[in-house]
């Protein structure tokens, strides 16, 4: 059965159909929450959140995109919420700057990426992923949709409401901003002179 | 030099995304320039590190826990559907004139309500029809979602009404006009935070009979209507309903209607 057909279906309540419209998304959608989150019990919370704010709001989704997209797109903003809820919470006021205000030059990268000498595989995906849990969300944002649930620039321009050129710019400050976090971590090291 | 436009180059390269014409200036710009070539080959071993990083499996008990509450909420007296709403027979004791006499009424909390709602104003054109507008500059677009919950009782003098909400304090005022409903979700999910950046347009409507339905008939990014038939047979577990509806803040003026038409 295909997605539109199980779209129909889910929309005249049959919830077999959207259990299976669960099954068709809930990796990528609990592959998101995860890395945006940080820890299983959250993205638990918002994965599930995610699909159950898709059945509320069948009816009006009238499939302009994918179904896969829109509650991809709930997912999204519902990480964006819960996250913005925690710093709240915690008193994290110091606001981390977009990539739209950074116009600085990338930095001369004084480090340079070293895995045959400095990590095992698995101690560079750990650092990897400390690295991502430091970014910015929005930058964390775009390298999880782009490096780990695989989607093209205008799919997540798509997701997020944004030019396909904005996107393009904000995956490659993301990409160095978690350059310069494995640089400071010691996962990158000082090319050789030449 | 200026490297920082090769920054998106070096970047999009990964991905693909180069025209020739753009891979043909990278690659002549990375054989002058060291700080670049260095850039390039760390976002190369990165694109690598990320891709060893890979998916984990999924909890089996993501979907089920959904599907348990989605068939919990299938049942009376709990947190509905719009699918559902809009099926449901509704019925609505007081007729039109009731909601326009509702408007002084509706205006009488400045503390729930929002300056624009203060304006708000019925449609006296339309006839059969009773309309609500709020005129906002800050106001942007509706989305295409809607929280609906069933409520509990009905009441006598109840008229329908139409709320925009922008304050977390607002809403938790508001909530309160309905004590014997478990609303905690609500007060949840729409937080300060949420309200840093957005409103909340709250609908209440009531059925107490079974012989209207009220179908959610459009939902659009400036227009909600709602529509009160008598024709079709409904059920009466369900009294009243409160919908709600967040907005997004910021972008250009627009004007939000709200209709509720007789069919």
């Amino acid at each position: 059965m295909t997605e539109q057909e199980l779209v129909t279906r889910a929309k005249a309540g049959d919830d077999e159909a959207f259990a299976q419209l669960m099954r068709d998304n809930e990796k990528r959608i609990y592959n998101l929450t995860l890395r945006m989150t940080g820890n299983p019990e959250d993205a638990m919370d918002l994965a599930q959140e995610a699909f159950l704010n898709a059945w509320r709001g069948l009816k009006f989704f009238q499939g302009d995109s994918a179904f896969s997209t829109w509650v991809y797109r709930l997912a999204s903003n519902a990480c964006i919420d819960h996250l913005r809820r925690k710093k709240r919470r915690q008193d994290i006021s110091a606001p981390m700057p977009t990539d739209e205000e950074d116009d600085s030059q990338p930095d001369i990268p004084d480090d340079r990426f070293r895995p045959d000498r400095e990590l095992e595989r698995r101690e560079l995906r750990r650092a990897v992923i400390r690295g991502l849990e430091q970014l910015s969300d929005e930058h964390r944002q775009v390298l999880v949709m782009r490096e780990l649930n695989g989607l093209s620039y205008q799919e997540i321009a798509d997701v997020l409401d944004l030019e396909a050129g904005t996107v393009k710019s904000r995956i490659a400050r993301a990409r160095n901003s978690l350059r310069k976090i494995l640089v400071e971590s010691g996962n990158f090291s000082i090319p050789p002179s030449s | 030099m200026n490297c920082n436009k090769y920054l998106d180059l070096i970047s999009a390269r990964l991905d693909g995304q180069l025209t020739v014409q753009e891979d043909a200036d990278l690659t002549a710009h990375l054989q002058t320039c060291p700080a670049c070539r260095a850039i390039a080959k760390d976002m190369d071993g990165l694109h690598s590190a990320l891709a060893a990083v890979g998916e984990v499996d999924v909890p089996p008990e993501l979907s089920q826990t959904v599907l348990s509450k989605i068939r919990a909420e299938k049942r009376p007296n709990r947190r509905r559907t719009l699918r559902q709403l809009s099926a449901l027979a509704a019925c609505l004791v007081l007729c039109v004139t009731a909601w326009y006499v509702s408007l002084p009424d509706l205006n009488s909390d400045p503390q729930v309500l929002s300056d624009a709602w203060n304006t708000a104003s019925a449609g006296q054109t339309v006839p059969s029809a009773v309309r609500y507008v709020a005129e906002d500059p800050k106001f942007k677009s509706l989305p295409l979602s809607i929280d609906a919950y069933s409520l509990s009782k009905t009441d006598s003098a109840f008229v329908p009404s139409a709320h925009l909400l922008d304050s977390a304090d607002g809403l938790t005022r508001f909530l309160a006009q309905f004590p014997a409903d478990d609303l905690s979700l609500a007060e949840n999910t729409y937080d300060e935070s949420f309200f840093l950046t957005n409103r909340l347009l709250a609908v209440v409507v009531q059925e107490s009979s079974s012989s209207i339905t009220h179908t959610v008939s459009e939902l659009t990014e400036d227009s909600l209507t709602i529509l009160r038939d008598t024709s079709v047979p409904g059920d009466n577990d369900h009294p009243r309903w409160l919908m709600l509806i967040p907005t997004q803040l910021a972008g250009p003026e627009r004007t939000l209607t709200v209709e509720l038409i007789d069919q």
